[in-house]
């Protein structure tokens, strides 16, 4: 044992403090880290879930659009077909039922909405397949073009808001999304799928 | 060891010198390279389905119209072509963004044109910057009016060149319109149209009109006002009665699409009234213009020969001499514009000269021939080595702008005169005074034919051509 000189110190507690500042950075580092984290997760979160509205607002605004073409299809079809009574009664119907319109309306109500839309142009076009004179009209041939446009964006948006869906249901999946979803209340995004009735292509082709 | 480097020394000089040697025999033969490859390289034409082929002349044609797109809209346009893709539209879209990684364009305008052979269709996808210019309805109109028309007749490289000239006509309405936005990434979300693309499949319509009678006392602006009447109503027929035999046969291989019909119709319309017949004396041809030319260049002129007792519209010569710029301004094919039945319609353009483009400008009253002048040229003497002194021959020094020389028989300064006539009649090394006295002897209307020789840059020996034209 190491004899110590006594010059009015106390070495061992001045030993004993040296130690402790060691500690405390170490402390400090950890909790930064751990801060740093839920703070990167925290943002990433966000710009995913704004990825996921921005897709979301495109298809609305895509299947808006093929809403707003259907008064002019059933225009043109009724000027070739107007004994067909029975047929408009029916998209009359079905377009009371799309009344509320696409945009802020919800990916589901959306994806409801594009479904009853393609069943009321599918009709449309059926009356048309017997009427060759409209067919061969360049009205009906631009109307068509347009809806069909319409259709491929809703495609594309789809594939990219699904894929934005499925980034940040990911991330709130992961550790430590899943805590900070639950802090915050934040739920998993639904996806856009096509309605059974409606998973065949809408073929256009006349 | 000094020994060993000098031996080494020169001989590394000497394989550098190779190898210099073998890189300038590599970079020139690179300058071959041809423009199917140039398209290839640049993916500006991707053609996995063997579609389009190997056509040097059509290719470089779509080559130079794409780069001339991309310098004077700042589009990129590629073309794809694909075999049996189960979701075309989903293809588009994907290979869009594939190429768009490296994009041509600096504004994200940009266009992808992708055609399948086996599932018979075809697709522009467009890009967002470009989705108010090239709207949905507008692209499959160019598809159904524009495009197809060509593929139909298996013409699949000229209907590609058509879509490209109808996008470029497009985007010129919609620069001076305004209609560009601002520049922005190069994406797409799915804009555009997909149409059937009837490849070989010929139209039973295509060739489908009624007749259309010419009268025997009908004049050339009588004609013109039926033949306007055939291009609104879409006839098609090439046989009409109104079109010359060379024209009638002129139609039946040329792809005439609605457009066409449409384009000609939107400029004809406001020149129809202006029309002047100018008659070439022998009352056998005739030109519809609307004068001055320099001042009414979107106004062409019609050409018309009188067959079977009846006036009637001559198109192919026309097709074969007029050509028309990226304004629709028109002008002459130089190299053309005295072949065939040119030489009889080139009398209405007296008075008129012509830029090296082609195109007909009023010469300033100092550069137009003495009134007692009859062709309007400057000959020169020349001698062959050995020539007595009495051979001079004559070179031309000169030719009045507009005269007759120029307008009528394309005299051009430094043709060596080397025969006059033909056939029988024809007179070889012709003297200054054999040509001279020919051409004051030719009868007014009748063809005068001289050959002349030529240099080219740097070659020693000429070559000849035959110049012809109707005598003033």
């Amino acid at each position: 044992m190491d004899e110590k000189i006594d010059v009015g110190y106390d070495w061992e507690s001045r030993e004993r403090k040296k130690k402790r500042p060691y500690g405390l950075v170490a402390l400090l580092m950890v909790l930064l880290l751990i801060g740093g984290t839920f703070l990167w997760s925290y943002n990433s979160i966000v710009t995913l879930s704004e990825q996921v509205h921005s897709a979301q607002s495109q298809i609305e605004s895509n299947v808006q659009r093929k809403a707003d073409l259907l008064p002019n299809l059933v225009k043109t079809v009724k000027a070739y077909a107007r004994h067909e009574e029975k047929v408009f009664k029916e998209v009359a119907r079905l377009r009371a039922e799309a009344v509320p319109g696409a945009h802020g309306a919800g990916i589901g109500k959306t994806a409801a909405l594009d479904g009853q839309l393609n069943g009321t142009i599918v009709r449309l076009f059926a009356v048309a397949e017997n009427y060759p004179d409209l067919k061969a009209s360049e009205e009906f041939l631009q109307l068509q073009s347009q809806i069909e446009g319409a259709e491929n964006r809703i495609n594309i948006t789809r594939m990219h808001y699904n894929d934005a869906v499925r980034a940040y249901n990911a991330s709130i999946r992961r550790i430590p999304g899943r805590w900070i979803a639950e802090m915050m209340g934040w739920k998993p995004a639904q996806y856009f799928e096509v309605e059974t009735s409606a998973k065949r292509p809408l073929k256009l082709e006349i | 060891m000094r020994t060993i480097l000098w031996i080494l020394f020169p001989a590394l000089i000497l394989i550098a010198t190779a190898c210099d040697d073998g890189k300038t025999q590599n970079s020139s033969q690179g300058d071959g390279r041809n423009i199917g490859a140039k398209l290839r390289q640049e993916k500006i034409l991707v053609d996995d389905a063997t579609l389009i082929g190997d056509r040097p002349r059509l290719l470089k044609g779509f080559y130079e119209a794409n780069q001339a797109l991309k310098k004077d809209f700042d589009i990129d346009f590629r073309v794809v072509t694909v075999q049996n893709e189960k979701d075309l539209d989903r293809f588009a879209n994907r290979t869009f963004q594939q190429l768009q990684k490296e994009s041509r364009s600096r504004s994200g305008k940009a266009l992808l044109l992708v055609i399948d052979p086996v599932k018979d269709q075809v697709r522009l996808e467009v890009s967002q910057a470009l989705e108010p210019v090239y709207t949905d309805a507008f692209v499959s109109y160019l598809e159904r009016k524009g495009m197809v028309p060509y593929f139909r007749d298996g013409k699949v490289i000229d209907g590609i060149w058509m879509m490209l000239e109808l996008i470029r006509d497009r985007a010129f309405e919609a620069k001076a319109g305004k209609e560009f936005v601002e520049p922005m990434p190069s994406r797409s979300i799915g804009a555009g149209a997909r149409t059937e693309a009837k490849l070989g499949q010929k139209d039973p319509d295509a060739k489908a009109g009624p007749q259309v009678h010419a009268e025997s006392t009908q004049t050339p602006a009588q004609i013109m006002r039926k033949y306007m009447q055939v291009l609104k109503s879409h006839n098609k027929n090439p046989d009409l009665e109104i079109y010359s035999k060379a024209t009638r046969e002129f139609f039946r291989h040329w792809t005439v699409t609605e457009i066409n019909q449409n384009n000609e119709v939107k400029f004809l319309g406001p020149c129809l009234d202006r029309q002047k017949t100018i008659y070439t004396p022998d009352r056998a041809h005739a030109v519809n213009l609307v004068l001055p030319l320099d001042e009414n260049r979107k106004c062409s002129p019609y050409f018309f020969v009188k067959e079977e007792g009846k006036w009637r519209l001559d198109i192919a010569s026309m097709a074969q001499s007029l050509r028309f710029n990226q304004t629709m301004d028109w002008h002459f094919d130089l190299a053309k514009r005295l072949e065939g039945e040119g030489i009889y319609y080139a009398q209405a353009f007296d008075g008129y000269t012509f830029d090296h483009n082609g195109y007909p400008f009023r010469p300033d009253a100092k550069d137009r021939k003495p009134d007692d002048a009859r062709w309007g040229f400057k000959c020169k003497g020349w001698y062959r080595p050995g020539d007595p002194t009495k051979m001079a021959r004559c070179w031309i020094a000169g030719v009045w702008r507009g005269s007759p020389a120029e307008v009528r028989m394309g005299l051009e300064p430094y043709d060596y005169i080397y025969a006059v006539g033909e056939g029988a009649d024809q007179k070889k090394n012709a003297s200054w005074k054999d040509f001279t006295d020919y051409m004051a002897a030719v009868p007014s209307g009748e063809i005068a034919t001289v050959v002349v020789e030529r240099y080219r840059k740097g070659e020693q020996y000429p070559y000849r051509v035959i110049r012809r034209g109707i005598a003033p």
